[in-house]
């Protein structure tokens, strides 16, 4: 298994995917600088990291990012035509998917980690050349806190949009579902409903706050179930 | 000796969207062979591949490869085993080396399998360019060079030929020909192209619409009929001649006749005695020359004869 991972990560060496993971979260990071830079207001850590950056990333930068790494990565394997090759590799098909995903959720917690080093180290740079850095402390320990709780929430979502990314060789059916299920996600927030608690695209904004239990417990539970009926369904399908 | 099988299969079918692609595939592939599995374009020969491999389950009929219950035990086959299906699949944002050494880790080899087959497939010297600069001959010879690594005792090759120029093909030809010896390995190679085959191949099988039509010694498909076709400036003399002779003639063109040669395998001796017979009887022959013969061809002549079930 441990061979399996490592090859699904040197596999993304100079891949776009892995271009797509570095660059989306310093992009990110550049809209953070952006609203520093036109808010005439001295500005403070916590505001920024916390107030702007997580709930940007949480709420429609994440699912999207989500959506389009899982199709770069089952493209790869689309691309190259590599399935009956993996496939008839020997080893149990359900590790060679279980690879995938360990890396897609590895690389989303390190996106997710790059993000608050491209904004700290830009806005660093920034307050350093003008001479004014923001308030506050950046709050490390607080910004891991939600960061953890959202990302382990989000696992339900991440296990669905791999599992239609490798599921149709089509990349357009996941990066649909992809937008289809942020779209809705930003319309519950903005109704501000609760009814739709539930929904994997909604339970990561939720996590990142104050009642963040029942939706850790509904992400993680059925992140958890949804990865062993993946597995099985991808095993007995066997993707072409 | 006795010699055992590489592969055997019994009565393999499947049915795919509903349709039956394989019908009934009994294939025995003698170990140290280089068998060719011919069969013209959507005969199946793909899916046997795949399911040889076990990329698709056969819903019914076993499998068994080098000694394995493909069934019970199919990781164990697998892993003496490399193959290449339908085309070379190789990730193009990765160099031919990056490729092979993912396929190396997985397989838990040394770093220096990478050079051994890369010097084999003659593509040490392009090995840090990235597939997406290849040609089509070059992803086929880094594909073969994946097949190879780990000294597999069996190789699946689909279509090998596939694309390739002329001298890619004759390259090919000969890689796959000098298998056996370089590296001991059982070589199943399929081809839609009988004349492919033909060249490198030390037994065969016929697939025809999901069955396995014949199967045997390659010497033993060319012992089946063939034909000679004599270019002549008299044809009728000649077709007078060579019918009083007890010669099965035909026209084949203008100025061309056409013999039945009943004994494939004494083809050469039998074109030099027509070709003596004609000259003597003051007959000019412009031209001798065996006329091309197409998968059909063999399957009529499998029909009628009993090669089927002849592998070792």
């Amino acid at each position: 298994m441990i061979q399996l991972i490592r090859t699904e990560i040197a596999k993304l060496g100079g891949s776009l995917a892995l271009l797509f993971a570095l660059v989306v979260p310093a992009l990110t990071s550049c809209l953070a600088l952006l609203t520093i830079v036109v808010n005439e207001r001295q500005s403070s850590w916590e505001m920024i990291l916390g107030g702007f950056t997580l709930p940007l990333w949480v709420l429609f930068i994440f699912p999207m990012a989500t959506a389009t790494f899982a199709t770069l990565c089952a493209q790869i394997e689309y691309r190259a035509k590599a399935w009956d090759h993996l496939l008839a590799l020997p080893y149990p098909r359900w590790q060679l998917f279980a690879a995938k995903a360990i890396v897609v959720q590895g690389a989303l917690m390190l996106m997710t980690v790059l993000l608050f080093v491209y904004t700290y180290g830009l806005i660093s740079l920034a307050g350093w050349i003008i001479g004014e850095m923001p308030s506050g402390n950046p709050q490390v320990a607080r910004i891991a806190d939600s960061s953890v709780r959202f990302l382990a929430a989000g696992l339900l979502l991440t296990v669905i949009q791999l599992w239609v990314a490798l599921r149709f060789a089509n990349f357009v059916i996941p990066l649909a579902v992809g937008i289809a299920g942020t779209l809705v996600g930003l319309a519950v927030t903005m109704v501000g409903t609760e009814d739709a608690d539930w929904f994997p695209w909604v339970l990561t904004l939720r996590a990142s706050g104050e009642d963040w239990m029942q939706p850790v417990l509904i992400g993680l539970t059925g992140g958890i179930i949804a990865i062993g009926l993946m597995l099985l369904d991808l095993s007995r399908r066997a993707p072409r | 000796m006795l010699m055992g099988f590489a592969i055997e299969t019994d009565d393999l079918r499947k049915e795919l969207g509903g349709r039956p692609v394989i019908r009934g595939c009994s294939l025995q592939v003698p170990e140290g062979s280089v068998y060719g599995f011919i069969g013209p374009n959507g005969a199946g020969k793909t899916t046997v591949m795949r399911l040889l491999l076990r990329v698709l389950k056969a819903d019914s009929g076993s499998i068994r490869m080098l000694g394995h219950d493909m069934n019970s035990d199919p990781r164990r086959a697998l892993a003496k085993t490399g193959a290449f299906v339908e085309s070379p699949a190789l990730y193009e944002h990765l160099t031919a080396r990056g490729n092979l050494d993912l396929t190396r880790r997985l397989l838990g080899l040394p770093e220096s399998e990478i050079d051994r087959v890369l010097d084999v497939t003659g593509m040490a010297r392009h090995a840090a360019r990235k597939v997406r600069d290849y040609s089509l001959g070059m992803r086929q010879r880094v594909g073969l060079a994946r097949a190879l690594l780990g000294k597999p005792e069996l190789l699946l090759l689909d279509e090998p030929t596939n694309g390739l120029d002329p001298e890619g093909i004759s390259e090919m030809r000969e890689l796959i020909r000098d298998l056996p010896d370089r590296i001991g390995a059982t070589v199943f190679v399929s081809s839609h192209l009988l004349s492919e085959v033909e060249q490198v191949a030390s037994h065969a099988g016929l697939l025809r619409e999901g069955q396995l039509v014949m199967q045997g010694r390659m010497q033993s498909l060319l012992a089946s009929e063939r034909t000679l076709v004599v270019g002549t400036d008299k044809p009728k003399e000649a077709i007078t001649l060579l019918t009083a002779a007890g010669h099965t003639v035909r026209f084949g063109g203008s100025h061309q006749l056409a013999i039945t040669c009943s004994r494939g395998s004494e083809f050469a001796d039998f074109a030099q005695r027509i070709n003596t017979s004609l000259v003597e009887s003051g007959i000019g022959v412009s031209e001798l020359r065996e006329e091309s013969r197409s998968l059909e061809d063999l399957y009529k002549t499998a029909a009628g004869t009993g090669l089927k079930g002849e592998a070792a």
